[in-house]
């Protein structure tokens, strides 16, 4: 009889070892896939209208789909390094990163800035700058379920104004070295404001415009420098979404902004570009 | 312009280090340790069976093509002395078979019906040697006297079957008992197994 009441549980251990086994070794396959057999590299913006998505080494102009999902449904294996909008997360800068808790921190403090719902959120932490960013805006765990019923190996899940921040330091390399110097990433009418000194992130902050247009862009650069929330230096410009060509008092080291994301090539794939 | 750079759509892994980059699948869905080794055992045990198949393959395309080439040197000849010496053992093996078939064959049972039939009394059997591959027979007995020798002698020469019946030692033999004092004699002759046949169905 006794033996009979832990038939389930022993089968459900079995169960639980078979499926971490299976886990570990599907792992150990798309490791040596990996190694044997390299996928080409797509690079995945995920913003609040779907996501646009363009192979890295292709001429294949960036396509938008509805979804992450739909997007991996339709998709051959790849690997695919997801950018997410400003619009889908929040950032923030911990004073202490390093030690264990970090996580925790960053949860109560985003929990302080969102409320409770903020609790749920996927955090991600960069323990040597101490910025952590929460994702309000998606489902990780669908974008993940989706990836592996795609075939899709994802390399990374980090915010747009990261990846923006690289690739303008990149075009321009005085802003590793400038004392001071801001960069604002545009999306539409979100403006990631990142200032920089002396090679460092010091502050991110997010903004609106009033409108997409260039007008409400130097509104608000205007108030920015009148709250002192500016670096003193060169103010940089990247992204899309603002109506007309900015160039006013502005320094395009990504090229001039366009109209939406599936234009803004200098994301999506590698190119070679003279910089001024 | 005053320069080129390579710009990748995922900004430089140099550039990227100096700069802060929360990755929300940092230590999440990262291989473990376990399936790296995974992997790199999978690629070991894949290059070692892939070096034991080749090298399989490699000695059985040898053999055959020794056998190949033993063939078209004499395909009259055995090809191998382990093929020799299988056919000589075969042979051996048949011919054993043939003598054991041929043994049960024979009409024992008629030979020794005719041996009691025409017994005199008066006589014992001591040996009897008889061989299904050839006609001959011995016979050693033991007689009371002369005359019951002879008249086994003469009943098997008159026997149907039994031919050239000599009779080729008579010998008196001095007993400690009464049963086997007498006189020691032997028969020898030929059998031809067809008429014992013949006579048996006939009965």
């Amino acid at each position: 009889m006794s033996l009979r009441a832990s038939e389930p549980a022993a089968t459900a251990l079995r169960a639980d070892r078979l499926r971490l086994a299976g886990g570990w070794l599907a792992q150990g396959r798309r490791a040596v896939r990996r190694i044997v057999w390299p996928r080409p590299s797509w690079t995945v913006l995920v913003d609040a209208d779907g996501v646009v998505a363009a192979p890295g080494a292709s001429a294949v102009a960036p396509q938008r789909c509805a979804s992450f999902g739909a997007w991996a449904s339709a998709a051959d294996p790849c690997r695919a390094s997801l950018l997410v909008s400003g619009r889908l997360l929040h950032t923030l800068h911990l004073a202490d990163a390093a030690g264990g808790d970090a996580a925790r921190d960053a949860a109560k403090r985003f929990a302080t800035y969102h409320g409770a719902a903020a609790a749920t959120w996927p955090i991600a932490i960069d323990r040597r700058s101490g910025y952590a960013c929460a994702l309000h805006g998606a489902d990780l765990t669908a974008i993940g379920t989706a990836a592996a019923s795609g075939d899709i190996d994802l390399e990374c899940v980090v915010p747009l104004w990261s990846e923006v921040l690289a690739l303008a330091a990149l075009r321009a390399p005085d802003l590793a070295s400038a004392q001071s110097a801001t960069l604002l990433v545009v999306e539409h009418t979100l403006v990631t404001c990142l200032v920089l000194a002396n090679g460092a992130l010091i502050d991110a902050q997010q903004r609106f415009l009033d409108a997409a247009t260039p007008a409400a862009l130097d509104d608000l650069h205007a108030r920015l420098v009148a709250e002192s929330a500016l670096g003193t230096g060169e103010t940089l410009l990247a992204g899309w979404g603002v109506d007309a060509d900015v160039a006013g008092g502005f320094r395009l080291p990504l090229g001039p902004l366009v109209d939406r994301a599936e234009r803004a090539d200098w994301l999506f794939r590698s190119s070679e570009a003279g910089h001024p | 312009m005053t320069g080129t750079a390579r710009v990748t759509g995922a900004a430089g892994s140099a550039s990227r280090a100096r700069w802060p980059r929360p990755d929300f699948l940092a230590g999440a869905s990262r291989p473990p340790v376990a399936a790296r080794v995974f992997a790199l055992g999978g690629i070991v045990a894949l290059l070692a069976a892939g070096t034991v198949a080749w090298s399989t393959h490699a000695e059985f395309e040898r053999l055959a093509r020794d056998s190949r080439s033993t063939t078209t040197r004499d395909p009259g000849r055995p090809r191998s002395s382990e093929v020799v010496a299988t056919t000589e053992g075969d042979a051996d093996a048949r011919r054993a078979a043939r003598r054991v078939s041929k043994a049960l064959a024979y009409p024992w049972s008629a030979v020794l019906a005719s041996l009691e039939t025409a017994t005199p009394a008066g006589v014992r059997w001591l040996e009897f040697d008889h061989s299904a591959d050839g006609g001959e027979i011995r016979l050693e007995g033991l007689a009371a006297d002369a005359t019951s020798a002879l008249r086994a002698a003469d009943s098997f020469g008159a026997a149907k079957g039994w031919r050239d019946v000599t009779l080729v030692r008579l010998q008196r033999v001095d007993g400690r008992d009464v049963s086997s004092a007498g006189l020691r004699f032997s028969i020898e002759a030929r059998i031809d197994p067809a008429p014992l046949l013949a006579a048996g169905s006939d009965r």
